[in-house]
């Protein structure tokens, strides 16, 4: 509503209209005639009444071919992939649950060893050398101050007219090997434990893509990145801020978009990671110095075949 | 300020605050009702934007193999949760029970020595022979390396070349160095010596991948050799440095 | 009455038949929807008010259909097509809003 005395700026009364008459003044103009002139001769209303029908029955047609459009006709692999992803989260969830028990465990099976072990010397010497093997191969669950890096994709380019993304998104997008250039600076910087959103790295663990998503140690994580690091409280954030990884992602930040932060942090807890499994390598006789057997080693052919 | 009219007499108020009628009643506690939904639903749906994962972007064949990969993690848990269930129904205190758990507590130890690098290793596994013609690989392609290994599930990692050779454990560094590479602080020179034990066929599998490392060190004018063997044995160590902030929570 | 028989019968074959839209008529089709909706709400009204007409309603779809289309089209060779989509759903949203309110104090006097 315009104040009193002051000429109408030109878009209110747009606004107002918009937000007030939502009938089509057709109608009532219409209804107006028909009170001053009567209703219309019957063949005219006739032909106006097989208008409106063949109106509506229109309408109806638009509508069921949208909905067969938009619905029905969603291409298979969309579907199928739409229930991959939904069984990938729900399994991600499901391996997420097993680790919280996991970890439960492991904190009891620690007290009761710790118990079970006794006051002695040796006892004592046995559980905090396994206590610190634990802690270094990321098999224990950790707290300490560091540093904390965040990491998110920019944004991806669009077309402006139909608002997709174009191809250029993995450009944008922060890859393994990114998340492993900072994992490397941080342990070079002086680091003792790293997790990626929550996912503690241990001596197996690896960083891996898989389309626009990156697995730590088999788990698919997705922008934003958080990786957590333990370590001095000065030096390792200092050290890091000056390392090559944190040079090049500001690079990054500048080139595509990408956010890129490192704050030191006064208390992080880092979660187990799970225990890899009991493989192929067994503790080999000690005094044993030599290498591998010698064979020759086979060249890759030339011109790099597969 | 200008006293205006004298001000109007405000309507008598009503002696103390009046009851809520009946339906004014009923119609706070429907507005209760509905807006506590509505924070609800605002609550989870903040919740669920913040956690909803990239994947939807993913190509089929990738999401088939995070599938996989997650399978195999779920297999790794389900084995760690009933050995961890076994181990706890063991342990009793006691005499005997004190020397049955220092038994224990020395095998976990010598166990995770291997991944850790504490102890000597051996078992199956492969040798990636890395010759550089003129051209220096980088600490990346290295890194790179080393991360396919584990991925492929390598247990124990060893790099050697010019200038002696070190045992990879979590925290193993890759830097640029002096015609060479440094890890772990030290400085090593081509050509570099890969040894790694698991399952060999799929070590040497991952890491011929198309653009993967053998592909990548060929593009930097490199060969790659992979040999698998039946036995190999790593038998640099890497010492134990007990970590001085991160402290192991009970 | 008829009308909304008609429209009935108009989902039901379009179900039926699955006729199968040109690509380059494509991307029209949602706006479409919209201004058909906004045409159908706008009917309903009429009616509950008293004042439907059979030629407005027909006018009114087909020009909502047409401009709609149009304004699309023209966003599309200047480069703001997704914005000016955007815009023209918004505004036949608030209308079909308005008019569904309006039915709504007709149908429940709430």
């Amino acid at each position: 509503m315009t104040a009193p005395g002051r000429a109408p700026w030109p878009g209110a009364r747009m606004l107002d209209d918009l937000l007030t008459n939502h009938l089509d003044p057709g109608y009532a103009a219409a209804a107006r005639r028909r009170g001053q002139e009567g209703p219309p001769p019957p063949v005219r209303r006739v032909a106006l009444r097989l208008a409106e029908v063949l109106a509506a029955a229109t309408i109806g047609v638009v509508l069921a071919v949208a909905y067969g459009q938009a619905v029905a006709r969603a291409p298979e692999a969309a579907r199928t992939r739409a229930a991959l992803v939904a069984e990938v989260d729900s399994r991600s969830a499901r391996t997420d649950a097993m680790q919280r028990q996991a970890e439960a465990l492991r904190q009891e099976v620690a007290r009761d060893r710790g118990a079970a072990l006794g006051d002695t010397v040796t006892g004592k010497a046995a559980s905090t050398e396994l206590l610190d093997l634990q802690a270094l191969t990321g098999l224990a669950r950790v707290e300490g101050p560091g540093v904390v890096v965040q990491v998110a994709d920019g944004p991806a380019p669009t077309d402006p007219v139909t608002g997709d993304t174009t191809g250029e998104a993995d450009l944008a997008r922060v890859q393994d090997r990114d998340l492993q250039d900072i994992v490397n600076s941080l342990w070079a910087s002086g680091a003792e434990a790293v997790s990626i959103n929550g996912q503690r790295l241990a001596v197996t663990s690896a960083i891996r893509s898989a389309g626009g998503a990156v697995l730590v140690d088999f788990r698919p994580v997705s922008s934003p990145y958080t990786i957590e690091a333990i370590g001095h409280p000065d030096l390792l954030p200092s050290r890091f801020g000056t390392s090559s990884a944190a040079r090049r992602f500001r690079g990054y930040v500048q080139q595509y978009g990408m956010t890129f932060s490192a704050q030191r942090a006064g208390s992080i807890v880092l979660p187990a990671a799970p225990a890899p499994d009991e493989g192929y390598a067994r503790p080999a006789p000690s005094g044993g110095s030599s290498t591998a057997t010698p064979r020759p080693a086979v060249p890759s052919p030339p011109g790099g075949g597969r | 300020m200008s006293t205006g009219p004298a001000p109007v007499p405000a309507a008598p108020e009503p002696a103390g605050p009046t009851r809520p009628s009946g339906k004014g009643r009923r119609a706070g506690a429907w507005i209760g009702l509905l807006t506590a939904l509505l924070g609800f639903a605002i609550a989870v749906q903040v919740k669920s934007t913040e956690s909803r994962s990239a994947l939807p972007t993913a190509r089929q064949e990738d999401l088939v193999r995070i599938l996989d990969d997650l399978s195999a993690r779920e297999e790794r848990l389900r084995r760690e949760i009933a050995d961890l269930q076994a181990t706890r129904g063991q342990l009793t205190t006691g005499a005997a029970g004190a020397d049955a758990a220092l038994k224990e507590t020395r095998r976990l130890t010598e166990q995770l020595g291997v991944l850790a690098g504490t102890v000597p290793a051996t078992g199956p596994g492969v040798v990636i022979t890395l010759t550089e013609r003129g051209k220096q690989l980088s600490a990346d392609t290295v890194l790179d390396a080393v991360e396919e290994l584990r991925g492929a599930g390598a247990e124990a990692i060893q790099i050697g070349g010019q200038g002696g050779a070190v045992r990879v454990g979590t925290s193993t560094y890759f830097l640029d160095g002096d015609r060479g590479i440094v890890v772990d602080g030290t400085l090593l020179r081509g050509p570099y010596r890969i040894v790694a034990i698991g399952d060999a066929a799929t070590l040497a599998a991952a890491l011929a991948i198309p653009g993967g490392v053998v592909n990548t060190v060929e593009q930097a004018s490199a060969t790659a050799a992979i040999d698998q063997r039946r036995k190999v044995t790593i038998s640099t160590l890497r010492p134990l440095q007990p970590p001085q902030y991160a402290r192991p929570v009970s | 009455m008829i009308a909304a028989l008609a429209l009935v019968v108009g989902i039901v074959l379009g179900l039926v038949l699955e006729p199968s839209v040109p690509p380059p008529l494509q991307p029209y089709l949602p706006i479409a929807v919209v201004a058909a909706l906004d045409a159908v709400f706008g009917g309903i009204r009429a009616r509950l008010d008293g004042i439907f007409d059979d030629k407005v309603f027909v006018v009114s779809f087909v020009s909502n259909v047409l401009i709609a289309a149009l304004i699309v089209f023209l966003g599309d060779k200047l480069g703001v097509g997704g914005q000016l989509s955007t815009g023209v759903v918004v505004v036949l949203g608030i209308r079909i809003f308005g008019n569904a309110a309006a039915i709504r104090r007709h149908l429940f006097r709430a």
